[in-house]
């Protein structure tokens, strides 16, 4: 474990920012997030005995509790049509992430505390119990939150809704 | 209203977030801001006057050294790096045809390629002491870029360098390659040249395991006729602006076997080859191990160590999802 909090920072930053971003689908507000976490953590460091962990954890509470700022920055997603007006000729290589840029859409209509279960689950790797102790909540409550946000991304929309657009990067 | 599978669903939303991964924004501001509340003693009046200071005549175009106190990107991350100016303006015809990062303290590029009308290659490189002096040559070669001072070099009879620093964090360096006016067309692009914190490296390679004594020390991401292609490069720990040890990379194109046979050799549980050390038709070639993957594509370990470092390299290779959407489009 880093000793020092600039160590923790060298080690951890882009990970918590990465992070950060899926959680929050925000670059923007992933850096403001991150940015306050650790500037609160930096004061109270020596006070601290799992940083990693901690850190982390402020990180998602930050996301679920940022509502104002949320909703001041929140951009709505334009329709695949408007892009397609709007965007460039698409290559064959962009028409390959179709699916995920719809992947990515639905995620970003998740209830907020089901995306946290989502992206702890699948892009940190985290335990039922684990994602229990990041959210604070008990592990059949994972389960549920998991359970309802899956269901919700298998609904891929009708057939005609999935146009292509280079929009997305 | 259509389902998707359990399985292929898990399997999406793990690329979804893999891929949305890669928008992070570097830490660079961040670090600056723990940093300014981490120094408890404040700089003198004078210092801050002399910083501002900024750019002073003499020197040397290519004796121009990186130094900065932006920490060094995290290598294991470099393909996240995020490449801070570009081009507000380009003549008509220039599209964007490569991007590629190194670790600290080395540049970062992107080049925009017009065909016959010429190159552009845009390398920015960060200082090691913001605001501090930098040295650039007198006049005649001297440009004013918003009332700083560069310089303006000839490589060759076909390529003209600008450089000069837009903010005392970087250096930037705009060369023209077979372009007409070079000078008068590069002074317009760097007149307008602007911040840009969105525009990252995003390949499909990750090294999985290297030998001890090398690291991550490049990634780039270009366009072949075969479509997208990424090479990532590692050599010696330490040292990540030496030349590259090692080289993987994952295009449409088989590599050039020159007149030799390759030798069968199975690689990541698929039938690839081995090639020795060789002379092909692009001159000089190192050992190489190569083995098709999926989508049509070659992957390719080359570089200057034996064939089972090669391949214990190439086996570890990890995929990830890349982005080449910016491929063949002008400057925003």
């Amino acid at each position: 474990m880093p000793a020092t909090f600039d160590e923790f920072v060298a080690d951890r930053l882009d990970g918590l920012l990465r992070y950060a971003t899926v959680l929050t689908d925000d670059p923007y507000l992933a850096q403001d997030i991150v940015q306050e976490v650790l500037l609160r953590a930096q004061q109270r460091w020596p006070k601290i005995d799992s940083p990693p962990t901690y850190v982390r954890r402020m990180v998602t509470n930050e996301y679920l509790s940022w509502r104002r700022r949320l909703a001041v920055r929140r951009v709505v997603p334009s329709s695949p049509e408007v892009l397609d007006q709007v965007s460039p000729p698409v290559s064959d290589h962009a028409i390959e992430y179709d699916e995920r840029d719809a992947m990515l859409d639905r995620l970003a209509k998740l209830p907020r505390k089901q995306r946290a279960a989502i992206v702890l689950r699948y892009y940190e790797n985290y335990s039922d119990e684990e994602i229990g102790a990041v959210l604070r909540c008990a592990t059949s409550t994972v389960r549920s939150q998991i359970s309802r946000a899956l269901a919700t991304l298998r609904e891929t929309g009708t057939a005609s809704s999935a146009q292509p657009t280079g929009a997305r990067k | 209203m259509t389902r998707l599978s359990d399985e292929n669903t898990e399997a999406l939303v793990r690329e979804s977030l893999e891929h949305l991964a890669t928008r992070a924004p570097d830490g660079a501001e961040i670090r600056h801001a723990l940093d300014r509340r981490s120094r408890s003693r404040p700089k003198p009046a004078l210092a801050l006057v002399a910083a501002a200071v900024a750019i002073i005549a003499l020197g040397v175009p290519l004796g121009l050294r990186a130094f900065t106190a932006v920490p060094p990107a995290s290598q294991r991350n470099a393909d996240w790096a995020v490449l801070p100016y570009k081009p507000g303006w380009l003549p008509d015809g220039f599209r964007e045809a490569s991007r590629a990062v190194k670790p600290y303290p080395a540049p970062q590029t992107r080049t925009w390629s017009a065909g016959e009308l010429g190159r552009i290659q845009l390398t920015t490189t960060p200082l090691t002491k913001p605001g501090e002096p930098w040295k650039v040559a007198p006049a005649p070669n001297q440009i004013i870029v918003h009332g700083r001072v560069g310089m303006v070099s000839e490589l060759d009879r076909d390529a003209t360098m600008l450089t000069w620093s837009p903010d005392d964090v970087y250096v930037l360096s705009l060369t023209m390659y077979g372009v007409k006016d070079p000078r008068g067309i590069g002074q317009r692009v760097a007149d307008e040249m602007v911040r840009d914190n969105r525009a990252r490296v995003s390949g499909e390679l990750r090294f999985g395991r290297l030998p001890p004594d090398l690291e991550l020390s490049g990634v780039s991401t270009f366009m072949t006729t075969g479509g997208g292609a990424t090479a990532v490069e590692a050599t010696f720990t330490g040292q990540p602006t030496a030349a590259a040890v090692v080289t993987a990379s994952l295009r449409a194109e088989r590599p050039d076997t020159g007149d030799f046979e390759p030798v069968p050799l199975k690689i990541r549980g698929t039938d690839g080859f081995h090639l020795p050390k060789r002379h092909g038709r692009l001159g000089p070639q190192d050992e190489t191990v190569a083995v098709p993957v999926d989508g049509g594509r070659w992957l390719i370990v080359s570089g200057k160590r034996d064939k089972s470092a090669l391949l214990d390299i190439a086996e570890g290779i990890q995929f990830v999802p890349g982005d080449y959407s910016w491929f063949g489009r002008p400057p925003d």
